[in-house]
């Protein structure tokens, strides 16, 4: 251990000694193995030193003899430290309390953050991980991480991996869930092939069974495509597993509105923000006057940040008020903007239900003004895909 | 030189032993002109801010400058710090 850290936890204490013979108590303390350090002469008959707690009684004795007069100016390190906490007893005690009880609230689960679930709902999720004894008040030494994860898995069968971390006070939860397979039938099945929904069959291709629509014809789901159950002169009746590929023109909507009156005014980039205290709901403002705003035409927007952390609701909240000037535009503007919003929202709401596998071939969107007032868009995508479906004959 | 620092001189020759040890003189190395480091000395004769005068074996070494500090006194090691202006030494008895 480097020797500056040693002497801090002995401790070492500076002295100022007057007197005479100064450098004969050098001496003597040099010859009785007495370590002294930063000596430095101020004057004649005064001089500063430091030494060791542990010498302290000899250069004492020492000086004493010397008819030396010692002060202490100044007591350094841990041990002196503890000396010194040691006379105020309560506070030791105190701090030995703190101590302890920080241990024993931080050996406990306060909080508890499940992520990643999307099909399954969370208060479920929450009960369940309640009953496998991770929840609030929990002692953390008691929960046993693999053996979680693995009754957490066999519990919910959506969940293909899921991970527990405890940082400090808090529970984290990850899990993810995994997609279905689809249904496989066995090849010694017989099955026929159907449509898997309503589409305009542009191309089919048979690799096992009997063809029963043409390309070019209009499809409705559950139409057998492909027969399973197929019939000759030679073997008679035999059921297959029919097999083949519906690739056909469907079409998915996506419908959505946007009201014109959101984009009559446009934000012109200035802003204003003024803070105020709730305290038990009550708003307490933390500035002066009435707080008039200079904008003319203005949107209000309020967020509360709470002090609190790890979902404690405390009673304190601190309210940011946002003031953002906004500027008046033209109608036709708006009305251009709020069909282009209208759009995109009918776009996002379309694509996400077109299989990933889907190829979109054309879109096709309709705008028009309701009578309350909002923008109406409606689009059409057409998409390319494979509607083929293995249904088993009974 | 006397008989005794002859045949000191001697075993030292033979030995390869460092000189100071085996003669019991002061070794006294200087870093720059901030800090002389003595090992092997007798007393403190003398000690203010200008001037450090130390008993060793082959009599008074004195260093004189400014601001001159202890920095650790121990039995058998000086470290002193500050402007060292000059060293002398004051051979006396040997």
């Amino acid at each position: 251990m480097p020797q500056g850290i040693l002497r801090y936890i002995a401790g070492h204490a500076s002295l100022k000694l007057t007197g005479l013979s100064i450098e004969k108590f050098i001496n003597k303390a040099q010859s009785g193995d007495i370590i002294l350090l930063n000596i430095k002469r101020n004057k004649y008959r005064e001089v500063t030193l430091e030494v060791n707690r542990c010498d302290m009684e000899k250069v004492g004795e020492l000086a004493g003899q010397m008819g030396l007069e010692v002060e202490v100016l100044k007591e350094n390190g841990l041990l002196y430290y503890l000396q010194r906490l040691l006379k105020h007893r309560a506070f030791a005690m105190g701090m030995l309390i703190c101590a302890l009880l920080i241990y024993l609230l931080s050996s406990f689960i306060w909080t508890v953050e499940i992520t990643g679930n999307e099909t399954v709902p969370s208060k479920k999720l929450a009960e369940m991980i309640e009953e496998l004894g991770v929840k609030p008040g929990a002692l953390k030494s008691s929960v046993d991480h693999d053996k979680f994860v693995l009754e957490l898995l066999s519990k919910e069968k959506n969940f293909t991996w899921a991970e527990l971390e405890i940082k400090g006070v808090k529970a984290k939860i990850r899990v993810v869930e995994g997609k279905k397979s689809p249904k496989v039938i066995d090849y010694s099945t017989p099955c026929n092939v159907v449509a898997g929904k309503d589409g305009f069959l542009v191309k089919l291709f048979v690799l096992n069974g009997d063809k029963k629509t043409e390309e070019g014809n209009a499809v409705k789901k559950g139409q057998i495509l492909v027969s399973g159950m197929v019939s000759s002169d030679v073997s008679g009746t035999r059921y297959v597993h029919a097999q083949g590929q519906a690739w056909s023109h469907t079409y998915y909507t996506g419908e959505a509105d946007a009201d014109i009156n959101d984009f009559l005014y446009r934000e012109t980039g200035n802003h204003a923000e003024k803070y105020q205290l709730v305290v038990n709901g009550k708003a307490i403002p933390l500035y002066r006057g009435e707080g008039g705003i200079l904008f003319k035409n203005y949107r209000v927007s309020m967020e509360d940040m709470s002090p609190g952390r790890y979902g404690m609701k405390l009673p304190i909240k601190l309210r940011r008020v946002r003031y953002v000037e906004l500027n008046e535009i033209d109608f036709d503007s708006a009305l251009i903007m709020a069909r282009q919003k209208s759009e995109e929202s009918a776009y996002a709401a379309a694509g996400k239900i077109v299989p990933a596998a889907g190829k979109i071939l054309q879109k096709t969107a309709d705008s028009k003004v309701t009578s309350d007032g909002k923008m109406h868009t409606k689009v059409v995508l057409e998409v390319l895909e494979d509607i083929a479906e293995e249904k088993a004959i009974k | 030189m006397d008989k005794g620092d002859f045949f000191k001189s001697i075993i030292e020759e033979i030995t390869d032993f460092p000189k100071d040890v085996v003669m019991n003189l002061p070794h006294i190395v200087l870093i720059g002109n901030l800090e002389i480091d003595l090992e092997n000395f007798n007393s403190l004769l003398e000690y203010t801010s200008e001037k450090v005068r130390v008993g060793t074996s082959m009599g008074i070494v004195m260093f004189t400058g400014s601001n001159l500090e202890i920095k650790m006194i121990s039995q058998n090691e000086i470290v002193v710090m500050g402007r060292i202006d000059s060293i002398e030494l004051g051979l006396s008895g040997r």
